[in-house]
């Protein structure tokens, strides 16, 4: 996604939680309050995240039933602004193709 | 008297010909699948809305009604709660199937090809996802907003 935005200045991710591990809870509660990217990064990486204060406001369950909502099974899985789905990890090259929906 | 013979045999054939035809015909009427099955079978919307409900499924949303690769089974393409599928039912309309359908000659899996093309259709509206709780990486002026749903770690 890092090789995208610095590709393309047109594109933005807004980036959603679709807790399916019962591990990463903790961890998504906080990155969630927090919104820090470094956090995510730490927890792709398998560094400890910090738990922090704020993390008692943010509900797994109303993440977890949003994404349902959505038909999401799987993660990670992008939408589009046009509604277009698509689930799995592909290459930079591949995913602008998908995102300007030439694939 | 050559004339006479071919005649005859002209004749033979002529006769064994209406022969083959008509029981070509009557092969046709009494035999298996040897007509397009929608000519002697329906099943409409409200059909597959009435099996549904008494299968406690009434939620479930009915996307297409067509003839299914399996002479005998509709196939009957569906929604439940955003996710797609594929589910048939038999001509007599007493039985639904679930499961997959796989081509002998190809080895190939219709059924999950048959719900992948409808999860390719399927649309999200966006406007259902709440975006200010969400981490944004890029410019939030961009013009191409992509959500992104996640379980990092």
């Amino acid at each position: 996604m890092k090789a995208v935005i610095e590709k393309r200045k047109d594109i933005v991710f807004y980036i959603k939680f679709f807790p399916i591990k019962k591990e990463t809870q903790e961890q998504i509660k906080s990155i969630a309050c927090s919104k820090s990217l470094t956090m995510l990064d730490d927890a792709y990486a398998k560094k400890d995240i910090a738990v922090l204060d704020c993390a008692k406001n943010i509900s797994i369950e109303k993440m977890t039933e949003l994404a349902k909502s959505l038909g999401i099974r799987a993660v990670p899985t992008l939408i589009m602004s046009d509604g277009r789905i698509h689930s799995g990890y592909v290459q930079s090259e591949q995913l602008i193709e998908i995102i300007d929906g030439r694939r | 008297m050559i004339n006479i013979r071919m005649l005859f045999f002209a004749a033979m054939f002529f006769v064994l010909s209406i022969n083959l035809s008509v029981q070509a015909k009557t092969n046709g009427i009494e035999g298996c699948g040897a007509k397009d099955c929608k000519e002697c079978h329906k099943i409409n919307r409200q059909d597959v809305e009435d099996i549904f409900k008494k299968l406690n499924a009434k939620h479930i949303r009915i996307l297409d009604i067509r003839m299914s690769p399996v002479k005998g089974l509709w196939e009957v393409s569906m929604e439940d709660k955003g996710q797609r599928g594929v589910i048939y039912i038999d001509f007599s309309k007493n039985y639904a199937v679930t499961g997959s359908i796989i081509s002998v000659q190809t080895g190939l899996n219709v059924t999950q090809k048959k719900a992948e093309e409808l999860e390719k259709d399927r649309r999200v509206d966006v406007s259902k996802i709440p975006l200010n709780d969400a981490l944004i990486m890029g410019n939030p002026k961009a013009s191409k907003k992509v959500v992104m749903f996640t379980d990092p770690g």
